[in-house]
């Protein structure tokens, strides 16, 4: 079938299944999609999605029956019956679709000891001015200043010297000025973070409402100082790790 | 002689201190109380959702009919939240943060605004609403931004992110709440491995102005709770809203379960503040007293429902009290001032966790979760009551309640898991009460005497929130679909009127031009939709939905 037909297939057509895969359904349903796991028709809750992962359903049977030891995955040997485990195995297999190739991720290059260290720095939830704050990576942190990974390895390793190219400084109508990255410039309106929080904040203006202008008072140098040299070092060498992977793909 | 005339002073001056104290509570009822507007989540700052207003009441209830109603066109997960109401315009927020600003009288849209949501939503698209102030609205999402917008026009003027999502397991799902110049939000997280705080944003720039972890890091004191490395991901979520006392210039805030939530093995010790009520210095975020009613949780009993700001005779003078119901099965007073444990009584019939609390708040007979053994636990992790609130009417001196007669088969188990991961430490499987029936009420409760005055049985549960006014009246709507009316006295049902979809938002009051209105939020969504078939398989489905739906007395002519 090519992928036209996909597209006109009615969506009640793509789930017209066997009655075991309907009453798998059901139990997904009330079992498996409720209290924040596996989200309606398995598209993710707070555990893993199932939708769209190519699972073979004698798998899923297993999975079901004896959980995932160390997970929050329960086993449901005691509360389902073996036939209705067997129906939600079917049924979770049958979410796999053809969405499932697109789905399956290229293989993961496993993170030495070392440089998963510099990344837990890196990310770290109780230091404030954490890098994770201003910079994202490998689908963590926040986007407000520049992408690292596109960045030369050499870069990282004296992040204190680190020029900061793009500041300007934005004074608002009523407000002190404020060391700020623009993130959206039009005749229409002006989006500018604010790095003069432990958040940053995107102020969004009106152009009329804001001045900017080249250059502030805002460093690196400042921004990582919550960092000793070891631990700098270390998230240099996640950063590398992360540039180099890239690069290999 | 002498001593006989002293005494009558004395006499006199106690007289005295009583009118005062009588014509005190009497000014205070009017900040508890709302009126033409709904201006903060609870209503007031007092969060007794209780308005003034009495134009609608029991004699006339039986005319109440929509006025307008507003399809927000966001049907993927229900309508959570509760509208606020200021000089006429109702602010409304959906599921998908979206926000709309409408005329009050009509329904007519103002503005409306809709927020892109990233990814890593936490624990899922639920928006209990807004909060308005300094000609700003305030938007939580669930991609965990605190974002600021025009309120003249819904133009976006700051976001922050809050914290990563995707890292965290944790976003925001309740309404922020503006005190002074700050406005605040809490996070979810307490199922996570993750570290609870509060979040203090200054209104005009949103730069952030203080952080109050809930679990004390090192060198703060409360740390010497946590054992080891397990303060860094200990849970203790704030993930509703809290209140606030302008007079004595405290912020209140609840604090929910620690994580694992069933499991203490990595965190013996009190654990604190998880399953606590803080109370803060709105300037600076610093604690001011603290209250723990579970210490070390193994039921995942969130201690972060809405906080009653009432003042009660109890223990032999007029007590500026916070009152919460919970999980728990309990509703816990405390003196607001001081965080002292005044008492706590049980509203829900089915307790086992505890055989009892003594008279100065300490748990006896804890029945804990246990590895590779399960056990029948009364509340469930569902708890007597959720999120959705309760009322207190000053006119009757009743608690309303929502209330849920629910037990779970709890077993504990040891987990690694990693930060911003499922971190529930065991399994639950929610089962009916081992000699009643599971079932839901609305009860109202004299907290003076702990006595319950009326209950009104529902087919299957209540997860919307409870409404109360100074016409006697009691409203909320059912998973069925039934918006309704109560006597606030004897819980006699005095109207109904069928929305169509089932209700889990929280209905408000307000009034224009002498006119008032009753709004509903309905449309069924949130993890409840999947439970709720479970628990009562043989029900009608609840029917998804997103809508305000807007009452009022037919117009006199």
């Amino acid at each position: 079938m090519n992928r036209f037909a996909w597209v006109l297939l009615p969506a009640a057509l793509l789930h017209a299944e066997s009655p075991q895969v309907k009453r798998g359904a059901e139990i997904f349903a009330t079992s498996c999609a409720v209290a924040y796991c596996h989200g309606p028709n398995g598209t993710a809750g707070r555990a893993p999605q199932l939708a769209g992962r190519a699972f073979k359903a004698r798998d899923v049977f297993g999975i079901v029956l004896s959980g995932r030891p160390g997970t929050s995955m329960p086993s449901f040997a005691t509360q389902l019956k073996s036939e209705d485990v067997e129906a939600v195995a079917q049924y979770v297999a049958s979410l796999s679709g053809p969405a499932a190739v697109e789905a399956a991720k290229p293989g993961v290059r496993l993170m030495p000891a070392s440089v998963r260290e510099g990344k837990a720095l890196f990310f770290d939830a109780v230091r404030m001015g954490g890098c994770g704050k201003c910079h994202e990576l490998e689908d963590r942190g926040s986007p407000v200043g520049p992408d690292l990974s596109k960045l030369m390895p050499e870069k990282f390793h004296n992040p204190r010297a680190n020029s900061a190219t793009h500041i300007v400084t934005a004074k608002p109508a009523d407000e002190q000025p404020f060391p700020g990255l623009v993130l959206e410039q039009t005749p229409e309106v002006v989006r500018v973070y604010d790095l003069s929080s432990p958040l940053p904040v995107l102020r969004t203006f009106q152009p009329a409402q804001v001045h900017v202008t080249p250059g502030g008072v805002w460093s690196h140098a400042a921004a990582v100082q919550n960092y000793s040299d070891a631990e700098l070092d270390a998230i240099a060498g996640y950063l590398t790790w992360v540039v180099q992977a890239g690069t290999a793909k | 002689m002498q001593r006989h005339l002293r005494d009558s002073v004395i006499q006199l001056s106690m007289r005295f201190l009583t009118l005062l104290a009588l014509l005190g509570s009497t000014l205070f009822a009017a900040d508890v109380a709302t009126l033409n507007d709904w201006p903060s989540y609870g209503g007031t700052h007092s969060a007794l959702r209780y308005s003034a207003l009495d134009q609608i009441n029991t004699s006339n209830v039986k005319t109440l009919a929509p006025a307008w109603i507003f399809q927000t066109g966001d049907y993927e997960n229900g309508l959570q939240a509760t509208p606020i109401v200021i000089d006429g315009i109702v602010y409304l927020s959906t599921s998908n943060a979206w926000v709309f600003a409408l005329d009050g009288s009509s329904g007519r849209v103002i503005w409306e605004y809709h927020f892109e949501l990233g990814k890593g939503l936490g624990y899922g698209k639920q928006n209990r609403g807004v909060a308005v102030g300094h000609g700003h609205v305030f938007l939580g999402t669930a991609d965990n931004h605190m974002v600021a917008l025009d309120q003249k026009t819904g133009a976006e003027q700051w976001r922050v992110n809050v914290e990563d999502s995707r890292q965290c397991g944790c976003n925001i799902t309740g309404a922020p709440l503006v005190v002074k110049d700050i406005v605040v939000t809490g996070v979810t997280g307490g199922d996570s491995a993750h570290r609870g705080y509060l979040t203090a944003f200054d209104v005009n720039t949103g730069r952030m102005r203080w952080r109050f972890y809930t679990i004390p890091g090192p060198g703060e004191p409360g740390h010497e709770t946590w054992p080891g490395d397990s303060w860094r991901l200990g849970g203790g979520s704030t993930w509703m809203t809290g209140s606030y006392d302008p007079a004595l210039n405290l912020l209140y805030w609840g604090v929910g379960n620690a994580s694992s939530d069933l499991n203490a093995s990595k965190r013996r010790g009190d654990d604190l503040y998880t399953a606590s009520i803080v109370a803060l210095d709105p300037a600076t975020g610093k604690l001011r007293w603290h209250y723990q009613e579970v210490p070390q949780d193994v039921w995942d009993y969130d201690a972060v429902f809405e906080l009653y700001l009432v003042d009660l005779p109890l223990k032999g003078r007029t007590r500026q009290v916070v009152m919460q119901a919970n999980k728990t099965g309990y509703v816990w007073i405390l003196d607001r001032a001081t965080g002292e444990f005044l008492k706590a009584f049980p509203f829900a019939k089915n307790i086992n966790w505890v055989k009892g609390i003594t008279e100065d708040g300490k748990l006896v007979g804890r029945l804990e979760p246990e590895l590779g053994t399960s056990k029948l636990v009364c509340p469930s992790v569902a708890g007597a009551k959720n999120w959705n609130q309760g009322a207190y009417s000053p006119r009757t001196g009743y608690l309303y309640l929502p209330v849920q007669e629910l037990c779970n088969d709890l077993v504990a188990r040891d987990e690694d898991v990693p930060e911003g991961a499922d971190s529930t430490g065991g399994n639950w499987v929610i089962k009916a009460p081992p000699d009643g029936k599971q079932e839901g009420y609305v009860a109202a409760y004299d907290p003076l005497t702990g006595e319950k005055k009326w209950t009104y049985p529902v087919p299957t549960w209540i997860l919307a929130s409870v409404l109360a006014t100074a016409g006697d009246l009691v409203f909320t709507g059912d998973p069925e679909g039934d918006f309704f009316a109560l006597d606030a006295k004897t819980g006699t049902r005095l109207w109904t009127f069928p929305t169509g979809a089932g209700h889990r938002g929280s209905a408000v009051t307000y009034a224009i031009g002498g006119r008032q209105y009753v709004a509903t939020p309905t449309g069924w969504g949130s993890i409840a939709a999947g439970a709720h078939k479970a628990l009562w398989p043989n029900g009608p489905t609840p029917r998804p939905g997103s809508a305000l739906v807007v009452f009022a007395l037919p117009e006199v002519k």
